[in-house]
Formats: C-alpha cells, structure tokens, sequence
C-alpha cells in the first residue's frame, strides 16, 4: 500500500506537471493524416502477409544503433510486422525543429528501404513556438488529441522544409535492422 | 496475418520525402479503385524521383554532378529534361538581366547551404559561360550550377502532367511548390513568418494553375539560400514571397526573382504570372499592384 508520503509527492508532481502544461506557450498546429496503418502495408507490402513482433530495444542495442548511425534512439519499443518473405514494415515517428512526423518504412530480407510512407504530418506555428518542449508535448499523440488543430487545409505553400529528419529516423530503423531485427 | 483490404474510395493522398523535402501527392479519381489510385500516385512519386536523380546536387552520381565536374573540360550531351530545365533556366537569366542565375552554386557551398564536391570555379564566372549547343552543354569558365530553385517546380509539373488525363483533379505540392489540375476555385495557405519558424497561415485563393513561396525562415539564422548574382551577398528578408505562375518550374523560378528584384515580374504578367508578399503581421500584398501604383 502506498505510504502517505507517498501520496503527497504523487500529488505534488501532478500539480506541477498540470501548472507545468498550463504555462506552456501556445502554439497552433497543422496537421495532415494520409494514411493508416493498415492502408501503408496494404501500398508498401501489397498482400504479403505479416505478424507483429513485439520488440524491445536493450540499453545495449539501443548504444549500437546509435553508435553504428550517429542518430539518436529516443524509444526502445519498436513496433514492427514481419512478412513472410523475411521483410520488415515498422511505424516510426521522427521529431524535427518545426515537424513531427509518424512513418511507416518497409525494409527488405536484405535490410534495404523498400518504401517510406508518411502517414501523419504535424507542423507547430505560432508565436509561442520557439522551444523544442513545445513539440515535445504531442509525441506519442494522434491527431485528434492536439490542442489547437489547425483548420482543414487541402493545400499548404511557404518557405521549403527539410525532409532531413526523416531520412535521420530511416538511417536509424536501418541501422535497427542491422543491429537486431535481421537476428529474428 | 493477411493484409486487410481496404474499402475502396475515389481519392487518395499521399505524402513522401523527396526533392529533399516532404512531397504530398492528391489524388480524384472518377471511379472508386484504390488500385488505380496508387497506381497513379505511385506514377507521379516515380518521376518526381526519376527527377530529383537528375538534377540533385548533393547526388554525386546525378546528371547534374556529372555537368559540374566534367563540362569545362568538353562538352556534355544532357538528357531532354535537363536540356529544358536548363535552357529556360538561361532564357530566365536573358529577360532578367542576370538577376536569375544558376552559376550561384559556389556561394551556396560557401555558405554550407550546398555540399562541398571539391571542384575549382572561377569567381568571375556566371550564367553566360554556360553554353547549350545541340543537345550539348559546355562552361567557357569553371562553374557550379545548382538547380535548387527550378528543378523542383520542373518536376512537379512532369509528375503531374504525366497523369492529369488519368484523374478527375490531382495536386503535386513539393514542399509549398504546387500544382493543381482543376485550381479554379480552390485555395491555398501560406506560411507567413519571422526567423523562428512559421508563426500564421494566410488563406488565398489560387490565381493560376501553380504556386511557389520563398521565404529563409526554416534555414538558420545566419544563413540564406537566396543570394544576389551581382554581390553575392545573402538576403536575410524575413518576408515570404509568393508567385502564382501557369506553371511550377516558372513559379519556383521567380520567387528567387522577386526576392532579388520585384520591379523585373511585371514583365510576365503577361503569361498569367502575380506575385504576393506577406510580411510579419501577415499582411498580403500584391507585388504588381503596387509597382504599377508607386
């Protein structure tokens, strides 16, 4: 049973954690959703067929792949399908300067890129925008749950962003493959 | 476990990274088949990157590398696609005075915008060393060329082109340069911004087939891509641009020239061509308008 203390500490981290949120700057966020999981390995894999694997990364794996890619492993749960020809599709999610983005790649038995597909696009704006926490706080989230969701936008121009990111977090899941899925 | 078919719809939208940026592709269709949507899409994704292998300049092995490091040495045959990105990249640079010009790669590499491939060029040069004769392409002094604001809009027209009969409406927007079939009627947002990022959206209507933007603010503080051909100095305007254009390759191209000279768009307003400023606040302008009422 959970000490009093306890339960005071536990209180006291959620009130800061709340005020925390609240003083967060606002922004607003454009977001775009293409497609679904089952919808990219339909397009990537076509009707090969897949299971899941429930894979989690050791500390050890985790400083290989980053050591053998000079990027970052910021989540140890993988998820990914195995098809049955040896192939891989995995749903990722990259978190840049101004983007976050959820992705599906699809990598062959060799480890080689079969497809990237880009399944959710978000993009912060806002003159609160100006600190990496602010991104921070939707990771891990869909579309439905942001803050401020920007309206319905079917076209959308402005200065070019990089695709840098992403082509980081498929280095990364080739990396990954590498490291530990060509093992399973 | 077996894919689950999906029920079939008459639109599709897909987005990859390409060109260096994030491509989306819209896609409808007449009939409900999702087979024949990404079919098409997968046509337009294949060209874009049939495209971005020709003419991408961090690629050692594209066509346009290989022009870089061997044209001042002999002449070069080029394929049909560089040859008409390339020659309306030179008719740009005529009616412009220079003002548009694809020569400024080596400040670009300078500046650490473009990678550095280690090839000599001499300071002196410009687009008029650049000469195409019949399907040949050669330099009278070294240079770099990078097609970083064209290429983009040429492939977004080619993509889309190559499908349009196949599709009731179809958008190819790569990174903010985009193209609809059917743009009558439809709208667009713009980022409007200052140096830290994007901060609004300003909702205008489409005026011409294709639209391009230009603004610095995803680039760092310190550095810009657009650069004057005469000083090569850096612009660090924190405006946006925006050109609406019959075609990409057109818009792209000259909202590198409004940028550097506004008082040289007026000269295509002929083609259908108007260009829009948004400054900070997020106000429109119309560049033409304004010109034309001092």
């Amino acid at each position: 049973m959970m000490s009093g203390i306890n339960k005071v500490k536990k209180f006291f981290i959620k009130v800061v954690a709340f005020i925390g949120l609240a003083l967060l700057p606002v922004g607003h966020l454009y977001a775009e959703v293409y497609m679904n999981t089952e919808q990219a390995k339909e397009v990537l894999w076509q009707a090969t067929a897949m299971s899941p694997v429930a894979i989690v990364l050791t500390n050890d794996q985790m400083d290989a792949i980053e050591d053998a890619s000079g990027i970052w492993v910021g989540n140890e749960n993988l998820k990914a399908w195995k098809t049955e020809t040896g192939g891989w599709f995995i749903i990722d999610q990259v978190v840049g300067k101004h983007e976050m983005i959820d992705l599906a790649v699809a990598l062959t038995n060799e480890g080689k890129v079969k497809g990237i597909e880009v399944l959710q696009y978000r993009e912060a704006y806002g003159s609160g925008v100006k600190h990496p926490k602010w991104l921070a706080q939707f990771l891990g989230k869909d579309h439905t749950e942001h803050l401020q969701l920007g309206n319905q936008i079917h076209n959308l121009s402005g200065g070019t962003l990089s695709s840098r990111h992403i082509m980081e977090g498929v280095t990364r899941l080739v990396h990954t493959w590498n490291q530990v899925l060509r093992h399973l | 476990m077996p894919v689950t078919k999906q029920s079939a719809t008459n639109h599709i939208k897909r987005c990859k990274p390409l060109l260096g940026t994030y491509v989306e592709v819209s896609v409808l269709s007449e009939k409900n088949n999702n087979d024949i949507l990404i079919d098409i899409s997968e046509c337009v994704f294949s060209e874009i990157q049939r495209i971005e292998n020709l003419m991408s300049f961090h690629d050692p092995d594209s066509e346009l590398s290989y022009i870089n490091r061997e044209a001042y040495n002999h002449s070069c045959s080029i394929s049909k696609d560089m040859k008409e990105v390339l020659v309306a990249a030179l008719h740009l640079s005529k009616v412009t005075n220079g003002i548009y010009d694809i020569s400024i790669a080596p400040t670009l590499v300078r500046n650490g915008i473009l990678p550095d491939q280690s090839i000599d060029v001499d300071d002196q040069a410009n687009w008029q060393d650049i000469s195409i004769i019949k399907g040949k392409i050669s330099f009278k002094r070294k240079l770099l060329i990078d097609l970083g604001g064209i290429a983009k809009g040429y492939a977004v027209d080619r993509a889309l082109c190559m499908v349009e009969n196949q599709v009731k409406n179809i958008t190819v927007n790569a990174g903010g340069d985009l193209r609809i079939k059917e743009w009558s009627g439809e709208s667009v947002g713009i980022k409007a911004s200052d140096t830290k990022g994007f901060n609004s959206l300003i909702f205008v209507p489409m005026h011409q087939a294709a639209l391009a933007t230009s603004s610095n603010y995803y680039i760092d503080v310190n550095k810009s891509a657009m650069i004057d051909p005469f000083t090569k100095k850096e612009l660090k305007d924190k405006k946006s641009i925006s050109v609406f254009a019959p075609n990409c390759m057109l818009a792209d191209a000259l909202t590198k020239v409004a940028f550097l000279d506004i008082t040289l768009i007026p000269i295509f307003k002929p083609l259908g061509v108007k260009a829009i400023s948004i400054d900070e606040s997020g106000n429109v302008q119309d560049l033409c308008e304004r010109l034309e009422h001092g």
